[in-house]
C-alpha cells in the first residue's frame, strides 16, 4: 500500500511518502527561523507557513519518493492533538487531495504515531513492526510529555503525563530564563557539555510520587528564584555551564527514573522513548543506563523521526488500514485536545 | 471551463459550479450553501454541487476560491482543500477577493447606486471597499482597506449604501449581504492567470504585530 502522510500538528510541516512499511521520502520544512524572534512558536506564524510550504513540499516528497498522485493508494493525515490552525490548513489539505482522487483518508493522532517512531529502522527506513514487543513508551517533547503502556500493536494505555508544562517547555522556558536563545531545549544541552550537574541542586518533581505523572512548572520556579539569589552565576562561564547540567539532569532524571519504574512494574521487557527531547543526548544516557541496570531493552527513535515528522503518521496509517480501521469520513474535523487515551489511565493501572 | 467555487469567508459557506464556453457567460450550474461556524461540511457540500451539476469530480478544471476578508478559519479551509486537490488533480486554482464576489453580487442583483462593501475585521475595525455600478458592473473606486468604526458610522450618517455580512445588528444601517460562491466562479472565469498553490492565502490588510523577545544574553 502506498501513502501520502501530512503533519502540521505545530512548527513544522512534514510530508512523507511510505509503501509497505518503507519510507519512500519523509520531508520537513523547518519554521525556526521563523520563530525565533518571537521566542517560541506564534500559531497564527506557523499557520501561514505551512499553507505557503504544503504544495511545494508535497510535490517534491512525491518527487523524490518517485511516485504519482495516482500511485497513492490512502491518504493520512494528523488530526490532534496539537495548534489548531496549523492542524487545520494540513487536515484540510490531505481531504482535499484525498477527495480530488476519491481516496479513503485517515486521521491520525500525532501522539500514537509517536508511538511506533522508535521501531523505524534503517536505510532505506523501515517500519520493524515484526520484531515489536510490549513496551513503556515515553514521549517528550516541547508540548507533551506522556508515558504510555504499549500492550501490542494499536493497543496502549497511557500511565501518566504532564499535570503542568512539558518536558521540553522546562528545557525551552529555563533556557530563556538563563538568556539563550531559541530554540531553548537544544541550547542549554550545548551549554550545559562540561558542566557539573551536580553543583546545583533543583528539586525533582513527583520523582518519588507513586503515580506516572510529571511536573515541571516548580522546576522552572526554582530555577528562576535561583537566578534571582544568584544573579552572578550567569556572569560566569563555568558556573553557567553547571547551571545548565544541573538544570538538564533535574528533567533528566526525573523522566529516566519514572520511565524505568513503569516498566519495571508492569514487567515489560522494553523501552520506547521519542518526541524531540529524546534527541537530548543527556536522556539518551541516562535511559540506556536506567535500561541497562534493569534489565531493559532500549528502543529510542532515530533523531529523524524523534521531532515532529510525517513518515511516522503514514507507518501508523498503514499499519492501521491494514488492522482494519475504517477511514475517517472526510468532513471530519481537527481534534486540538485530542487525548490519547481518554480516561484509560484507571483501566491502566501501572 | 468548469469552475468549482468555494466562498467560505463568511458565515454562509457557499459551493458553486460555473461553467463558461467559448464565446459564452459563466453560468451557474448549480449552488449550494451552508450555514457554517466552526465546523465546514465542505466535502457534503461539494458532492451535492457535484450531483446536481451531473459533474464527475474528475470533470472539474479549475477551483476558485473567496480568499475574503472574512473568516480565517473558513478561507483556509477552501484553500487547502483546493490546494489538496490540485496536486491530486492537475486542476487551476484561482483566488479572487470576497468583497469583490459580494460586490459583483449586488451588481447582478440590481444594485444601481454607489456603495460601500463593509466586512468585520474584529479589533474593532472593518474592511471596505467602495463601488459605483456602470453597465450593471460593480467597479471599485476605493480599495479595499482597514477602517475604524467611526469611520463607517460617519459613512452612514452621509446617507451612503453599505452591505456586509453579519453586521446589521451592531451597525443599524448596514444591509445584510454575503459573498457568493456564484460571483466568486463569475469573477474566477473573466480571470486569465492561475494562482500557484502556494501563492493562495487569506487577503492580510493587517500587518502581524506579535511581541517579540528580548535577545539572547548569551549565543
Amino acid at each position: 500500500m502506498t501513502v501520502l502522510a501530512i503533519e502540521t500538528s505545530c512548527d513544522e510541516t512534514g510530508v512523507a511518502v511510505v509503501r509497505n512499511g518503507t519510507v519512500l521520502s519523509s520531508l520537513i520544512s523547518s519554521q525556526i527561523r521563523t520563530h525565533a524572534e518571537y521566542g517560541g512558536v506564534v500559531p497564527e506564524l506557523a499557520t501561514r507557513e505551512h499553507l505557503r510550504n504544503l504544495p511545494s513540499l508535497t510535490r517534491l516528497a512525491l518527487e523524490s519518493a518517485n511516485v504519482r498522485p495516482a500511485d497513492i493508494e490512502l491518504i493520512a493525515a494528523t488530526r490532534g492533538p496539537g495548534l489548531p490552525g496549523a492542524l487545520l490548513v494540513g487536515l484540510k489539505f490531505a481531504q482535499g487531495f484525498a477527495y480530488a482522487l476519491g481516496l479513503p483518508f485517515l486521521g491520525i493522532n500525532h501522539h500514537e504515531a509517536h508511538l511506533y517512531s522508535a521501531w523505524v529502522r534503517g536505510n532505506p527506513a523501515r517500519a520493524e513492526f515484526e520484531v515489536f514487543r510490549p513496551n513503556v513508551s515515553l514521549i517528550v517533547s516541547g508540548g507533551h510529555t506522556l508515558l504510555v503502556h504499549v500492550r501490542a500493536l494499536l493497543d496502549h494505555c497511557v500511565l501518566g503525563e504532564t499535570v503542568d508544562d512539558a518536558a521540553g517547555e522546562c528545557f525551552d522556558k529555563t533556557a530563556r530564563l538563563i538568556g539563550l536563545s531559541y530554540p531553548g531545549g537544544p541550547q542549554l544541552e550545548r551549554m550545559a557539555k562540561g558542566g557539573n550537574p551536580s553543583a546545583y541542586h533543583f528539586p525533582r518533581p513527583m520523582l518519588e510520587d507513586d503515580t506516572n505523572d510529571f511536573s515541571f512548572s516548580g522546576l522552572k520556579t526554582a530555577v528562576a528564584y535561583f537566578l534571582r539569589d544568584h544573579p552572578d552565576v550567569l556572569d560566569d562561564p563555568e558556573k553557567r555551564r553547571d547551571l545548565c547540567a544541573s538544570v538538564q539532569a533535574a528533567i533528566v532524571d526525573v523522566l529516566a527514573s519514572k520511565t524505568v519504574r513503569a516498566a519495571k512494574r508492569l514487567r515489560v521487557d522494553t523501552v520506547t522513548v521519542s518526541g524531540g527531547v529524546a534527541c537530548n543526548s543527556s536522556l539518551r544516557h541516562a535511559l540506556t543506563m536506567g535500561c541497562q541496570q534493569a534489565g531493559l531493552t532500549l528502543r529510542v527513535a532515530d533523531s529523524v523521526f524523534c521531532t515532529d515528522n510525517a513518515a511516522m503518521v503514514g507507518l501508523l496509517a498503514e499499519l492501521k488500514a491494514a488492522h482494519g480501521t475504517p477511514p475517517t469520513d472526510l468532513d471530519a474535523e481537527i481534534e486540538p485536545g485530542w487525548s490519547l487515551g481518554d480516561g484509560d489511565k484507571v483501566e491502566c493501572g501501572g | 471551463m468548469k469552475i468549482l467555487a468555494l466562498e467560505f469567508s463568511s458565515r454562509i459557506r457557499g459551493v458553486a459550479a460555473v461553467e463558461i464556453g467559448p464565446g459564452a457567460q459563466p453560468a451557474a450550474v448549480a449552488t449550494v450553501s451552508d450555514v457554517g461556524s466552526r465546523g465546514t461540511r465542505a466535502f457534503q457540500l461539494i458532492t451535492t454541487v457535484l450531483k446536481n451539476a451531473a459533474w464527475e469530480r474528475e470533470n472539474v478544471d479549475a477551483i476558485a476560491v473567496g480568499l475574503g476578508p472574512g473568516s480565517y478559519h473558513g478561507i483556509r479551509v477552501a484553500i487547502a482543500i483546493a490546494q489538496g486537490w490540485s496536486m491530486g488533480k492537475q486542476v487551476r486554482l484561482i483566488g479572487v477577493s470576497s468583497a469583490e464576489a459580494l460586490a459583483a453580487m449586488l451588481a447582478l442583483k440590481g444594485q444601481k447606486e454607489p456603495f460601500t462593501v463593509v466586512i468585520d475585521a474584529q479589533r474593532g475595525e472593518f474592511y471596505r471597499a467602495d463601488y459605483t455600478v456602470e453597465s450593471g458592473v460593480a467597479r471599485e473606486v476605493g480599495a479595499l482597506r482597514l477602517a475604524k468604526a467611526a469611520d463607517i458610522q460617519e459613512c452612514l450618517k452621509s446617507g451612503r449604501n453599505l452591505f456586509g455580512p453579519d453586521l446589521s445588528g451592531r451597525l443599524p444601517g448596514i444591509r445584510e449581504a454575503f459573498p457568493a460562491a456564484t460571483t466568486v466562479g463569475y469573477l474566477a472565469a473573466r480571470l486569465p492567470l492561475e494562482t500557484p498553490g502556494a501563492s493562495l492565502e487569506p487577503i492580510y490588510l493587517r500587518e502581524t504585530s506579535f511581541v517579540k523577545a528580548p535577545p539572547p544574553r548569551f549565543a
